[in-house]
């Protein structure tokens, strides 16, 4: 009886020293892997920034390999291929660049496309310069181009980035050698010596006048680690909250609660029979456009750069203030004398937009020129009572 | 000593723990459920689950309105929290509960040969899975790589069932399949634990037909000083933003010998937006430049006539999607080590190296040494390039919609200088030296690839628990089948 408490209590006493062992050992084991797992990144760290390794060469035809590309060449790197077409006034570069894989076998239909170039000379007057038109190779498409870049044609696939761009410069564009160096550069060339340099061009005619054609392949920006590129997150600057503006409605004046889809708000005046329309809005855009915009819509020529300069001196149709401790850009248009009845009057208020995006607020009052002319210390009333919120 | 253990023990070992725990669980998991009507899933995670004290906004159980009437929200936006234990506790205490139930209640039934054999047999085997879940991401002597995928799958999952499972069975008989699926409840809550504290994601960005060795988080910032050698090396010392932020609370300069200059932390805005400004409207802002003179323009007689301003933005909220990264900037103030004198004070923002990259960064002597300084993402360089041979984005014929993307890359390490070529499409990661590679996005215009890196130090476990638990459960049920069997058959 004795004995077997003993052998039980002995008995248990091992049970319980396993049982707190493997209970131990799982308590070890996640704590191993809590510490493994590192809480690190709160420290200043000090390193070494790894070499990028070498890329070898059989890698880089790894992307053809693939059957994506109608590539049979195993060149590497980055190939250019440009003409450049001098014509009176102007100079036209017809430039496409990028890997070689996909270049190389483009390079007898760029060299087709670019002698298939003519140009319809400009019209006499305008200032629209000449016109260039070409035979499109099959399977490239063109897009429109926007400023200097005349058009964008997409070489094969647009999947892999290949474009053949068309810019139009002005006569101070450069001389040949310069464009080639600095194009031989960005296609990795280290070697650009004067001899160098005239071993990538090569005559060629386009539109029956003497061009240039220019083929530079370099190692690209492929193994140069300071040529990897930033790191451009997708959408660096996050959408800005938008301002919203609110102010008391004019005495005197009726709301109108469907103000239209460009309109954040919109107050009517009927006097006499007359209706003059105080409207807010928020938009984008040049300023000098949008007061050209109004000016035309009182009958008023247009004003450039520097008769804006000089009414911000005249003081007399466009004014600075400050309202609220915000700056605003005060405009007071009135329309010609030989109008007559139909003879119309803006009053304006325009201030850049708070939150940092690229608009501005737009408060206009504009109706016929005497109604808008007596109400003016409604407008101005209107003005002190704006407050923007963010 | 046995009967005191067992007295301390057994408070925790209550079963009605157990249950109180799951309904504060339950309680727990429906207001995180419901909080995602506000917030997004990762701001949820950190603040019910991945902490010790949840706040509960009392107004997730109620319509907006109702909450506004009731006052739950207040007219400036406030909302009324609760305190309620958060997923740390719970799970902590969970675990506590099943260890000492285990302590208590479940007898180890093997003596003398069968017990020391069972101990043993444990030890090995738990060892081994321990090795597999650890080296999978971790370098571990003397391999020089973590292992694979795969093989660590096979070592651990091998080391379980070869190794382990006749172990267990010698220590608890026919209890053994209760044991093992509590077992592999504890992994997968010891899991959620190692994640939550070391979980790490980042994206890596590759252009077409080039190269790269690191990762970004878009969630950190850190200031780097770059020195580049004579040789073209870059050396980088990295202050990271969890210190700015504490160096600005204490009002404490940061000063470490491995820092050039002493770094005094004035703002940290945790997202901003950059204007340009004229020195009257630079006036009005909280802080301002004086140095760095890569944003500053400056007339004939050295006056500032333009500099960049930052002002700080609200902080984009959960999952808003890649527009919601948060541009983090700061105004520092660099401090000459030796004669303690400020050296100006710089604006540096993610903004510009983000969006310029490194030249954006400003030059600034400390001692013999030139560094380019700026705040920018944080980085991780990795001690492989990766190759991008090509990014596909194929489209459905005639339209925009996306049908694949896919990236052919190539990895280049000491093991590979050849290269070693993997596809990466949506759904189908590459796993490498203990991380994973997701297809994420892509550059304007196709331009190359965003991969999205995550590395996770317990990514085995789930996969280990399951199989325990399923393993524990076939013998339970197996256990009781035979042992009615053998009934029915006396």
């Amino acid at each position: 009886m004795n004995e077997s408490v003993v052998n039980r209590k002995q008995r248990g006493l091992l049970d319980m020293k396993a049982q707190a062992m493997s209970a131990a050992l799982l308590v070890v084991a996640s704590l191993v892997l809590i510490t493994t797992a590192g809480c690190g990144g709160e420290d200043i760290r000090t390193y070494d920034v790894p070499q990028i390794a070498k890329v070898p060469d059989a890698a880089k035809t790894g992307g053809a390999s693939t059957g994506a590309t109608n590539t049979n060449s195993s060149t590497t790197g980055t190939r250019l291929l440009a003409a450049i077409v001098p014509r009176p006034q102007e100079v036209w570069h017809f430039k496409m660049m990028g890997p070689s894989a996909f270049v190389s076998p483009q390079a007898d239909a760029f060299i087709k496309f670019a002698e298939s170039v003519k140009f319809k000379p400009a019209a006499p007057g305008s200032e629209e310069g000449s016109q260039p038109s070409w035979d499109l190779p099959s399977g490239w498409t063109q897009r429109a181009g926007s400023g200097m870049r005349f058009a964008t044609i997409i070489v094969g696939e647009s999947a892999h980035g290949l474009e053949l761009t068309v810019f139009r410069f002005g006569p101070e564009s450069g001389d040949i050698k310069s464009n080639v160096r600095r194009w031989a550069g960005q296609a990795g060339v280290t070697d650009l010596s004067d001899a160098a340099l005239a071993d990538m061009t090569r005559p060629l005619i386009v539109d029956d006048q003497s061009a240039t054609l220019v083929d530079v392949t370099g190692p690209g920006s492929g193994g140069d680690p300071s040529m990897a590129g930033p790191v451009r997150p997708q959408q660096p600057q996050p959408p800005a909250k938008p301002e919203r503006l609110a102010a008391a409605a004019p005495e005197g004046f009726t709301a109108d609660p469907n103000p239209g889809q460009f309109l954040i708000s919109k107050y009517d005046i009927t006097k006499d029979g007359k209706t003059a329309s105080l409207t807010v809005s928020s938009a984008g855009g040049a300023v000098a456009a949008n007061l050209n915009r109004w000016r035309e819509q009182v009958g008023l020529e247009t004003w450039d750069q520097e008769s804006i300069l000089k009414a911000l001196n005249d003081k007399n149709e466009l004014n600075e203030a400050e309202i609220n401790g915000r700056g605003f850009l005060i405009v007071d248009l009135t329309g010609p004398e030989s109008l007559g009845d139909g003879r119309e009057k803006i009053l304006g208020a325009l201030t850049p937009d708070g939150s940092g995006n690229e608009r501005a607020w737009f408060i206009k009052f504009r109706g016929p020129a005497d109604l808008v002319a007596s109400q003016k210390p409604a407008f101005e009333a209107f003005l002190k009572s704006i407050r923007f919120e963010n | 000593m046995l009967d005191m253990t067992r007295t301390i023990l057994k408070p925790f070992a209550s079963l009605r723990i157990t249950i109180v725990l799951f309904v504060l669980s339950l309680f727990l998991i429906l207001a995180g459920t419901l909080a995602q009507v506000d917030y997004g899933i990762w701001t949820v995670m950190e603040r019910y689950f991945r902490t010790w004290v949840a706040w509960i906004e009392l107004q997730v159980f109620v319509p907006n309105e109702w909450a506004m009437r009731w006052g739950l929200i207040k007219e400036n936006g406030d909302v009324v929290k609760w305190p309620f234990p958060g997923g740390y506790i719970l799970g902590g205490a969970m675990v506590i509960n099943l260890l000492s139930a285990h302590a208590i209640r479940f007898k180890l039934v093997a003596k003398g040969r069968e017990l020391m054999l069972g101990i043993i047999g444990s030890v090995i085997g738990l060892g081994l899975m321990i090795f597999a879940v650890v080296a999978s991401t971790k370098i571990i002597w003397p391999l020089h790589a973590p292992i694979q995928f795969g093989p660590a799958i096979f070592i651990s999952l091998g080391a379980f069932i070869v190794v382990l499972l006749y172990p267990s069975y010698l220590l608890y008989g026919r209890r053994t399949g209760i044991v093992l699926m509590h077992a592999g409840i504890v992994l997968l809550l010891v899991n959620e634990l190692v994640t939550g504290l070391g979980a790490y994601e980042g994206r890596m960005e590759i252009r077409q037909k080039s190269v790269n060795n690191f990762t970004y988080n878009l969630e950190e910032s850190e200031i780097a000083f770059i020195e580049t050698t004579t040789t073209g090396n870059q050396k980088v010392i990295a202050v990271p933003e969890s210190m700015l932020e504490r160096s600005l609370a204490s009002g404490n300069a940061i000063s470490d010998e491995r820092l050039p200059f002493d770094l005094k932390v004035n703002r940290f805005y945790k997202n901003s937006v950059l204007q340009v400004a004229t020195p009257e409207e630079a006036a009005t802002q909280k802080d301002q430049a004086d140095a760095g003179e890569v944003r500053l323009s400056r007339d004939s007689n050295g006056t500032i006539v333009k500099q960049y301003v930052a002002q700080e933005r609200s902080v984009g909220a959960g999952v808003d999607g890649e527009a919601g990264a948060d541009l983090s900037s700061a105004y520092v103030t660099l401090i000459d080590k030796k004669s303690q004198k400020p050296m100006g004070t710089f604006l540096v923002s993610v903004y510009f190296t983000a969006t310029i990259g490194q030249e954006s960064m400003d030059f600034v002597d400390g001692g013999n040494t030139r560094y380019q300084m700026g705040l920018r993402f944080a980085r991780e360089y990795k001690p492989y390039t990766m190759y991008l041979a090509e990014f596909r984005h194929d489209k459905f014929l005639g339209t925009e919609k996306a049908r694949n993307f896919s990236s052919e890359v190539v990895l280049i390490d000491e093991d590979h200088p050849q290269g070693r070529e993997a596809l990466i499409r949506m759904n189908e990661p590459l796993r490498y030296r203990g991380e994973t590679f997701f297809q994420s996005a892509f550059l304007p215009n196709d331009a190359g690839t965003v991969l999205q890196v995550v590395r996770n130090p317990g990514y085995l476990m789930p996969y280990i628990a399951c199989v325990v638990v399923m393993f524990g459960m076939v013998m339970h049920f197996i256990g009781h089948l035979s042992r009615f069997f053998k009934k029915v058959v006396q």
